[in-house]
């Protein structure tokens, strides 16, 4: 039986926004007569997460997701509701919660810019206070595993974005957190890159049993790495449960683009339904239920001359809309 | 008949390019009269810098055993510094800075084709901003004033010339900061240059010191240069109106205008060249 | 706090310092010009003062060479907090942008973090100046030298308490930069004149809402002729304006966590 490392009861946030008036005199009213305006950022939520879970917390922009992970973090103080983290009530314990938890914010760079990786990590040795045998081992046994070794004394702004997240990652990881919130991770970066962050997230997950807790936009990261999926909207959760069910349930068709050399003059596949073309270009929409990604780009490969080929995920909205669409049911 | 029509569509589009920039400076002007607690922190600053200078000319006339030095009471150094620090304080946020950041970002490059359009844009912009800053600090230090020093005769002879020479200096001090930003186009960092200019206003140009105070070598060589010819001559008159000093004054100040606004000209010219050729 | 937690936060900042500084030698011509414009921004400063004392040789017994000693103590003890914690200076930037969730995700204390985090280049322009002008402040000797250096670090940290402060009045009133650059900016300025010109209530808000007395006049008297009495006074402001400031960025911080200030990031 694992052991639950967060648990959040009916936890809310409300903000309370102030109402700025335009123009001189309305700045002054505001100033002497504040009227604010209730924003209920988190709605009483509730979950729980046992170790070794990698979870993918999802939802659009503004729906909750951040002002969670500030309040699990200590960063933010609820308005009600319970929360332990590893034990912990973040709000109280932050600083002790800080030596057990990694954070990696993909848009919030944690690496000095102008020096080398190292330089920061040394650095976190000392912050997070590691002892010196402890932190060279860890750092060789990371080093290893996320193969940077060779970037390590090169300046960050010398790196590739794929490099730089993956020494973000290790910076993430020197003091050996027990959870990790990654934001982000692979945001902007390249196929190849994505797989091979990815990979890395998964290593971590299963060898060293860090729980993870996952947002993300991309729905490849999540149907890759997350076997659990939450999904958060207007602050409230409106789906918890496997990733597989989300899947079955609500990602139910891929857009995928093909450029060829030549034209394209007949495109017959089962599932495959054309939503737009041009003289060198095809957009199908894919029903998953029906046919694989793996079969279509084969059938594609097969019998045109294909040049490039753009694979597009089900928006978060579409996603939404399907659970909201069962939930009336 | 075909240049009858062009002289007045010339005249019309000039017209019409003028409210343009009227509208312009109108915009800075409700801008920078957003911030209320802004406005009281620096009030207050202007208040007790006031009365520090009342306190330490007073105390250094009585000391020397003087009543007045190179023409001056001390209620009119403290009108005249008074004045100097509203009209040089008036001109924040730095233009230096503003002209820098839209050459960085490449906004100067590539939005603009003709140098006067946009010198008269930012012209418009650094008047707008001034404008109410200026009659803020000018009635909190002449209250200021009034109250630490009393009322010092002013005519109307020394306001009027005074405001001439006042807003040729605005001109002045416009060119060197349009400069210093322009030198953005080949100097990564122009906050050096912009240090030493308002170090330069604050030696030279009478913000803590009236030149009037100077010993006279330093007098005579202060007054030829630019940073007097901004804002301490302005104050300088209207705290004591001379007419000779008035025709000096002007004098310096348009020499100086003419060889900055060619200056300025000039390079914003070449930066643009630059741009083309180096790219952004 | 124990002694050993204390050196551990001091060898941090050392660390700190050290990495923001080699981080900014990356741009060799831009470190130079910044050092350099500082110096020369400095001693113009100076020396408007010395053509004032060239006509008033002596203002209360306040001559160039206190006016000397006054700014080297200035510019060395704001040196000292601009090259160790610029950081507290920008406070104010931090809280509003929403960045001190940064500092809040590591298990130091947040107004340390966020002060040593950043490192004035030009400011060690104003250390070389402050050196150089102290040898312009009258006799040396090496009393002298030792108590300008022990004096200089007691100013700085009363200073870096003062920038704590008014940076934090942003928890509590929302955009606050520019007035708290310029307050800054004035409360600097106005420590630089002769303190000894003053006189009435313009002395008492100079000695309480301005503490000129405490980073100014005082320290400069110390250096020039100690006296036990006067070391213990300026220890105890330390100490004063030291809670204060704890106090103040404390509540405000909780204030902050709270999430109730007026340009809250969601």
């Amino acid at each position: 039986m694992n052991k639950t490392v967060i648990e959040v009861k009916n936890l809310s946030k409300v903000f309370q926004i102030k109402q700025k008036s335009a123009g001189f005199f309305g700045g002054l009213s505001s100033a002497f007569n504040p009227k604010y305006k209730q924003v209920k950022a988190v709605d009483d939520i509730s979950f729980s997460v046992e170790e070794g879970e990698l979870l993918a917390f999802i939802g659009p922009n503004g729906a909750g997701k951040s002002t969670t992970i500030k309040m699990l973090t200590g960063i933010l103080f609820p308005t009600s509701g319970k929360m332990k983290v590893l034990g912990f009530n973040p709000s109280e314990d932050r600083q002790k919660l800080a030596y057990h938890i990694g954070s990696v914010f993909g848009q919030k760079p944690q690496l000095w810019y102008h020096l080398p990786p190292i330089d920061t990590y040394n650095l976190f040795a000392r912050i997070y206070e590691l002892k010196p045998k402890d932190y060279k081992e860890r750092l060789e046994f990371l080093v290893e595993q996320f193969e940077i070794r060779d970037l390590l004394k090169t300046p960050v702004r010398k790196l590739s974005l794929g490099q730089r997240m993956r020494c973000e990652i290790v910076a993430s990881l020197l003091h050996k957190p027990k959870i990790i919130f990654l934001d982000e991770p692979t945001i902007g970066l390249d196929v190849v890159a994505k797989q091979h962050i990815r990979e890395v997230i998964k290593y971590l997950n299963e060898k060293e049993k860090v729980t993870i807790f996952l947002t993300s936009h991309d729905a490849g990261d999540i149907e890759t790495l997350a076997k659990r999926t939450v999904v958060i909207n207007y602050g409230k959760i409106i789906f918890d449960d496997t990733t597989e069910k989300l899947k079955k349930n609500y990602i139910k068709s891929k857009v995928i683009e093909l450029v060829t050399e030549e034209p394209i003059k007949n495109f017959d596949f089962e599932g495959g339904k054309i939503i737009s073309r041009t003289k060198y270009s095809l957009k199908i929409e894919l029903d998953t239920a029906k046919n694989s990604i793996d079969k279509l780009l084969t059938y594609a490969m097969d019998n045109f001359a294909i040049k490039d080929i753009n694979i597009f995920d089900t928006p978060m909205e579409e996603i939404i809309a399907g659970i909201y669409r069962e939930q009336q049911l | 008949m075909n240049e009858v029509k062009t002289l007045q569509n010339g005249s019309g589009l000039f017209g019409y390019k003028f409210l343009k920039y009227f509208e312009i400076a109108k915009v800075n002007y409700f801008n920078s009269s957003a911030y209320l607690v802004n406005l009281i922190s620096r009030s207050a600053i202007v208040v007790i810098r006031i009365w520090i200078f009342t306190q330490l000319y007073k105390v250094s006339y009585a000391i020397s055993g003087v009543s007045e030095i190179g023409g001056l009471t001390v209620a009119m150094v403290v009108w005249s510094l008074m004045m100097t620090q509203s009209f040089q304080t008036a001109t924040r946020p730095q233009l230096s800075k503003i002209i820098d950041e839209e050459v960085k970002s490449g906004t100067l490059a590539y939005s603009v084709n003709r140098p006067y359009s946009y010198i008269l844009f930012h012209f418009s912009g650094f008047i707008g901003r001034s404008i109410p800053n200026l009659f803020i600090n000018i009635f909190i230090g002449s209250l200021a004033a009034l109250v630490l020093v009393g009322p010092i005769g002013l005519s109307w002879e020394a306001l009027l010339f005074g405001a001439i020479l006042l807003f040729f200096g605005y001109i002045l001090d416009f060119f060197v900061s349009l400069i210093i930003g322009l030198t953005a186009f080949w100097i990564e960092d122009t906050s050096a240059f912009t240090w030493i200019y308002s170090k330069g206003q604050l030696v030279f140009g009478g913000l803590i010191l009236p030149i009037a105070l100077f010993p006279d070598y330093l007098q005579k060589i202060a007054e030829l240069l630019p940073f007097s010819q901004m804002y301490y001559g302005a104050a300088r008159l209207m705290v004591h109106f001379e007419p000779t000093l008035f025709l000096k004054y002007f004098a310096t100040q348009l020499v100086w205008i003419l060889f900055f606004g060619v200056v300025a000209y000039y390079l914003f010219n070449k930066g643009i060249k630059h741009v083309s050729v180096n790219g952004g | 706090m124990s002694l050993s937690m204390v050196a551990k936060y001091i060898f941090l900042t050392w660390e700190m310092t050290k990495s923001s500084i080699l981080s900014a030698m990356e741009y060799r011509v831009s470190f130079i010009v910044q050092v350099f414009g500082m110096l020369v921004n400095d001693i113009a400063l100076v020396a408007i003062w010395l053509i004032f004392f060239q006509k008033f040789p002596s203002i209360n017994g306040w001559q160039f060479q206190d006016t000397a000693m006054l700014f080297a103590l200035a510019t060395v003890n704001f040196a000292i907090v601009m090259i160790f914690a610029r950081g507290a200076f920008e406070l104010s930037k931090t809280i509003v942008r929403g960045e001190l969730d940064y500092y809040l995700s590591f298990p130091k204390n947040v107004l340390w973090h966020a002060s040593v985090s950043k490192t004035d280049i030009s400011a060690i322009g104003d250390l070389l100046f402050g050196l150089i002008i102290f040898f312009f402040s009258g006799d040396i000797s090496l009393e002298k030298i030792g108590l300008f250096a022990v004096i200089g670090v007691l100013t700085a940290l009363i200073f870096l308490n003062f920038i704590i402060i008014t940076q934090s009045i942003t928890f509590y009133v929302g955009n606050f930069e520019e007035a708290a650059e310029q307050m800054f900016h004035a409360l600097l300025g106005f420590t630089l004149y002769p303190q000894t010109a003053f006189y009435g209530a313009l002395k008492i808000i100079m000695l309480t809402i301005i503490p000129a007395f405490f980073i100014a006049t005082l320290p400069v008297q110390l250096i020039q002729k100690f006296n036990l009495e006067f070391f213990l006074i300026l220890l105890g402001f330390w100490i004063l304006t030291t809670i204060i400031a704890t106090i103040i960025f404390r509540r405000g911080l909780r204030r902050y966590e709270s999430g109730n200030l007026i340009n809250v990031k969601m």
